[in-house]
């Protein structure tokens, strides 16, 4: 038994789990109890940014594939299109930025997937304005700070892979009266935004996103997922510690 | 109906990309040649993402919008480097000097900014969070963690001082730990949903 | 000249047009039912009303053509009125005097306002259209009841607004001008039947023909309320003196009644509207009685209406203030006194500092390299880090790149080429040594994975393309990664201690990375490793090198202090102060 193996084996009993949910979601109903006042918060700023006919702003980090996070890229794109529902109600108010070219492509991809299946084709060059300010994470914040500050008037958030460069831009955001939302980042970027971030969703709580405000039942199957390997990871990491303790291991 | 080849392909793929850890003597060749794909169509993403952003400043430029002007002399410079690049290539010292005195003077400079916002943020920690216990915690392991990099407790491992430094210096780690362990949790869900075709955000539901 | 109005779009038509020549209704049926008066009803003297199968268009045509037919006919097919059940304000079933004496005209306006549906909406559209022609002549347009209405016409001399008058009147029936003639018959059959009017001349009849039931729709449909009861209709086509208001100017004019069945709108009494004078005086608002479901109605929509109006708790989005001075003093408190130490101070004098061990085992495993050694190097790390990792790179390197040794490059971000070059030319420039450029590679996991793949393929494609990549086809006897991040380090660290487990890895980090690769040290992952400036100052010290990396260590000491000072008295003053919002999140 090497840890390689073990983590296969993680892998897979993820996969089945995941996949037995799924099917069991698909005749049964369940409640989704997750609340969460970050998210909360979010919609009501959302609204209220419509509302006041402030913009939206959505950032989906620098990075589609970043490996240490390797969910963050796809995760910013799973949660594109609950951004996305909103434009049934407002017109345009919303930009889409990514640092990464794949991050654009994809997201681009998916605002006009789903104007086709919903909206107006025509509604689509006026609604949401997806944008590359910068292929480098620096290059991506100057981009985004050059941009007219009335953008950041209203809601932000931070979804991806993105590091410490993310307080500068939530300071923007904040300087303009606007409201920031997060939920992504590394170990740096989550640390710096907790200094003046309020709706902050730090570690495994970002992956409760693709699921708000509308949980389907593959984010029902996936909190329950997760729940299950890290009930079983905690199990293992205190029986491993006690284990070492006593000599065994 | 229409997406299933392309849902086909993705699938293939990354099975055979996870059978490689297993199978390396096997597919060796193939792997090497799927990573090449995925190189270079990152690399054709990375160039429409450029396209993306020569289209924004030039939509910016004709309609006339405010900092028009810096958008020209970002296309200015973006067609001179492009075209320097090319011709110089990044062996000729002139063109290194040219990018190096720019590029690292400004990163630099956007990292000076980062640290005194990011001091005046730990100013006003308090003030936006209140006396919580996180916050609490936040601001005395920054402490800490500034102390032990003025040299503080520089000692021998093995002596009591040493073992103490060692363990301030290890005790934000754990936590750091957790966050990543739930971080690789869901983010292998991601994934997971990805590969086996439950979510994509890119296409039908 | 005579025409007809559309009943679809009110536009004028001739007389002998079958079609609206604007939008092509047909205009041949509401003739036609004009036309089709049933003869002789002499109580109904305006039953004409009811024969107006579409209200007010045919209506006036109805007025027009009363020689071709005659007002006091029965309505067509021989409808009965049937009040409204529930109705509380239908005169026939509480009032049956009221009734007996309110002219017939009126009693089969509602029968028809009850039996038809939105018949008050389409003649409000009628009137409205016809209204369009009457404004105009808008001075000459309202009458009151008929007492004074004559009484007006018999005080008048005929020379007030005879002629505006009469171009009201025409307008209000047809839009086109009429003959006096047919006016004056019009009128003195109303008169005669009122058995009142009828020694009238002509020219005062001309003052008002037309313009009475006309105007009092018109008057109706404009909401103006005339204080008067119903029974001053019924006196009044009883042929009996009506109190007239005292006022003269005071004019009043009968206005029909719908009613609707249902909780709408039920307006069953009289609502006499006032009508400016000839000397365009302002109308008094009418006194107007409404049932109980109206004044719900109304009550409800007043106060949505001041709901809406109120004062409300806006909560107004709080722009921070504006904390730019606060941070300029901070940004020029920092940097200034970082560039002071940097310029002004004397050089640290470095006492010998224990040595880490992560430390110990990089220099063991630098003494142990061979002479010819083939080294990879892998930069990993942003321009903006460029300072720093030359600064804590340059120690090692300095051991490590000596001549006879071969040195490999790659580099995992876009400027990672030119920043090598700038590195190892300022520490290669009088040292032979070949350095081979392996390139820009994008993903880094993708490229440590290829670099753990040392087996040979068993399987061989013949047609499959091979991959350009051989760099790692060579055994290295160590990799040196230069990273600015935790997160780039782990990659090659995870893939390489995995795949490629004999090959020593030692790692030269930025501040920022050092304390969380620790573990991967403590584990043996990874051979040794030096992060950050304080790190660089020891390895220096311990290898008897000095260099800028003093002068640097000073400034960088000078900032720590500095940086914790502020961060304690900040928090010391905001110790005493809550929030806007009087909460505390965590």
């Amino acid at each position: 038994m090497t840890w390689t193996l073990m983590g296969w084996i993680v892998i897979g009993m993820a996969a089945v789990l995941l996949a037995a949910f799924w099917i069991l979601f698909r005749t049964h109903d369940f409640d989704a109890i997750r609340y969460s006042a970050a998210i909360q918060s979010l919609q009501c700023a959302q609204s209220s940014a419509i509302e006041r006919g402030r913009s939206r702003q959505l950032v989906l980090g620098n990075q589609l594939n970043g490996w240490t996070y390797p969910g963050l890229g796809l995760h910013a794109l799973a949660c594109l299109p609950g951004f996305l529902s909103q434009e049934s109600v407002v017109e345009g108010g919303l930009s889409v930025a990514a640092g990464d070219g794949a991050l654009a492509v994809f997201a681009r991809q998916i605002t006009r997937q789903y104007y086709q299946q919903g909206f107006s084709l025509g509604l689509h060059q006026a609604g949401v304005q997806t944008m590359l300010p910068g292929p480098t994470p620096w290059s991506l914040t100057a981009g985004l700070l050059s941009t007219h500050p009335q953008k950041f008037s209203g809601s932000m958030a931070l979804l991806g892979y993105f590091g410490a460069e993310a307080l500068l831009w939530s300071e923007a955001a904040l300087g303009n009266g606007g409201d920031v939302f997060s939920a992504g980042g590394t170990l740096a970027g989550q640390s710096v935004l907790f200094l003046n971030v309020r709706d902050l969703l730090i570690g495994e709580r970002v992956f409760m996103m693709p699921g708000k405000p509308d949980a389907n039942r593959v984010s029902l199957a996936g909190w329950l997922t997760e729940d299950v390997l890290r009930l079983l990871l905690i199990v293992g990491l205190v029986v491993g510690a006690i284990l070492k303790m006593v000599g065994v291991l | 109906m229409k997406k299933l080849p392309a849902i086909i392909v993705s699938v293939t793929i990354g099975l055979t990309v996870l059978a490689g850890y297993f199978f390396q003597a096997e597919l060796s060749t193939v792997l090497s040649l799927i990573v090449d794909w995925g190189i270079l169509l990152a690399g054709v993403a990375g160039l429409i993402g450029l396209g993306y952003l020569a289209q924004y400043h030039l939509t910016r430029l004709m309609k006339r919008e405010k900092g028009a002007f810096f958008s020209l002399i970002t296309l200015l410079v973006f067609l001179f480097i492009l075209v320097a690049g090319l011709t110089l290539t990044t062996q000729n010292p002139f063109y290194r000097n040219l990018i190096l005195n720019v590029q690292v003077s400004v990163e630099a400079s956007f990292l000076a900014v980062l640290a005194v916002t990011l001091l005046y943020a730990s100013l006003k920690l308090i003030r936006t969070r209140g006396w919580t216990p996180m916050s609490v915690g936040f601001l005395i392991s920054a402490l800490i963690s500034l102390v032990l990099n003025l040299g503080v407790g520089m000692t021998e491992s093995g002596t009591v001082l040493g073992e103490l430094v060692a363990f301030w210096r290890r005790l934000p780690i754990v936590g750091a730990r957790g966050i990543l362990l739930g971080m690789a949790i869901g983010g292998l869900i991601v994934g997971l949903r990805v590969l086996l075709s439950m979510h994509r955000p890119y296409g039908e539901e | 000249m005579a025409g007809l109005i559309c009943p679809e779009c009110g536009a004028e038509n001739p007389d002998e047009a079958k079609r609206c020549q604007e939008c092509g209704a047909l205009l041949i049926e509401q003739s036609q039912r004009a036309d089709e008066q049933p003869a002789g009803l002499p109580e109904d003297p305006l039953d004409f009303l009811a024969q107006a199968d579409d209200d007010l268009p045919g209506l006036l045509h109805a007025l027009k053509h009363e020689d071709d037919q005659s007002p006091l006919t029965d309505p067509p097919g021989g409808e009965e009125s049937v009040p409204p059940e529930g109705d509380e304000h239908v005169d026939s079933s509480e009032e049956p005097d009221a009734e007996e004496t309110l002219p017939e005209w009126l009693i089969r306006v509602r029968q028809r306002a009850q039996e038809e549906e939105d018949s008050v909406g389409e003649v409000t559209q009628k009137l409205v259209v016809a209204q369009d022609h009457l404004k105009e002549d808008i001075s000459t347009s309202r009458h009151e009841n008929f007492s004074s209405w004559i009484e007006g016409i018999r005080d008048e001399d005929g020379a007030k607004e005879s002629q505006p008058a009469e171009e009201t009147a025409k307008k209000a029936e047809t839009g086109a001008e009429e003959a006096p003639s047919e006016d004056e018959g019009w009128l003195t059959k109303i008169r005669k039947m009122e058995g009142k009017f009828i020694e009238e001349t002509d020219s005062e009849i001309k003052d008002t023909d037309g313009d009475s039931l006309l105007q009092w729709l018109v008057a109706l449909e404009e909401g103006t309320e005339q204080p008067e009861v119903l029974d001053e209709a019924t006196e009044l086509a009883d042929g009996a003196p009506v109190d007239v208001p005292a006022d003269d100017d005071e004019k009043h004019i009968q206005q029909p009644e719908s009613v609707l069945e249902g909780d709408e709108l039920e307006v069953t009494q009289q609502m006499i509207v006032p009508t400016p004078t000839l000397q365009a005086e302002q109308p008094e608002p009418p006194l107007v009685d409404v049932t109980r479901s109206e004044q719900l109605q109304a009550d409800q929509l007043a106060a949505t209406i001041a709901d809406e109006k109120a004062a409300r708790a806006v909560v107004k989005s709080r722009k921070a203030k504006s904390t730019w001075a606060i941070r300029l003093i901070v940004a020029v408190v920092l940097i200034g006194s970082v560039v002071f130490s940097l310029f002004f101070r004397e050089p640290a004098v470095l006492p010998v500092a224990p040595m880490p061990s992560q430390h110990e085992d990089m220099i063991s495993w630098i003494e142990e390299l061979p002479a010819d050694a083939r080294l990879l190097l892998v930069f990993d790390y942003q321009a903006a880090y460029a300072a720093e990792m030359a600064l804590v790179a340059e120690p090692v390197l300095e051991e490590v790149i000596h001549p006879g040794r071969q040195l490999s490059v790659l580099y995992t971000s876009p400027m990672g080429g030119l920043l090598s070059q700038a590195l190892l030319s300022e520490i290669s420039a009088d040292r032979d040594v070949p350095i081979d450029d392996l390139g820009y590679h994008p993903f880094s996991a993708f490229t440590a994975y290829q670099a753990g793949i040392s087996a040979p393929a068993a399987w061989v494609i013949p047609s499959l393309p091979k991959s350009g990549r051989t760099f790692l086809a060579d055994d290295y006897e160590g990799i040196i990664l230069l990273s600015d991040t935790f997160e780039g380090a782990r990659v090659w660290i995870d893939q390489l201690s995995a795949l490629m487990p004999g090959t020593p890895l030692n790692l030269i980090l930025s501040a920022q990375a050092g304390p969380m690769l620790m573990p991967y040290y403590d584990s043996g992952q990874v051979s040794g490793m030096i992060s950050g400036v304080g790190e660089a100052r020891n390895f220096s010290a311990a290898e008897g090198r000095s260099g800028a990396i003093l002068i640097r260590w000073r400034a960088y000491q000078t900032g720590i202090l500095l940086m914790v000072t502020l961060i304690v008295t900040g928090v010391l003053f905001s110790s005493g102060q809550v929030n806007d919002e009087g909460e505390v999140n965590a």
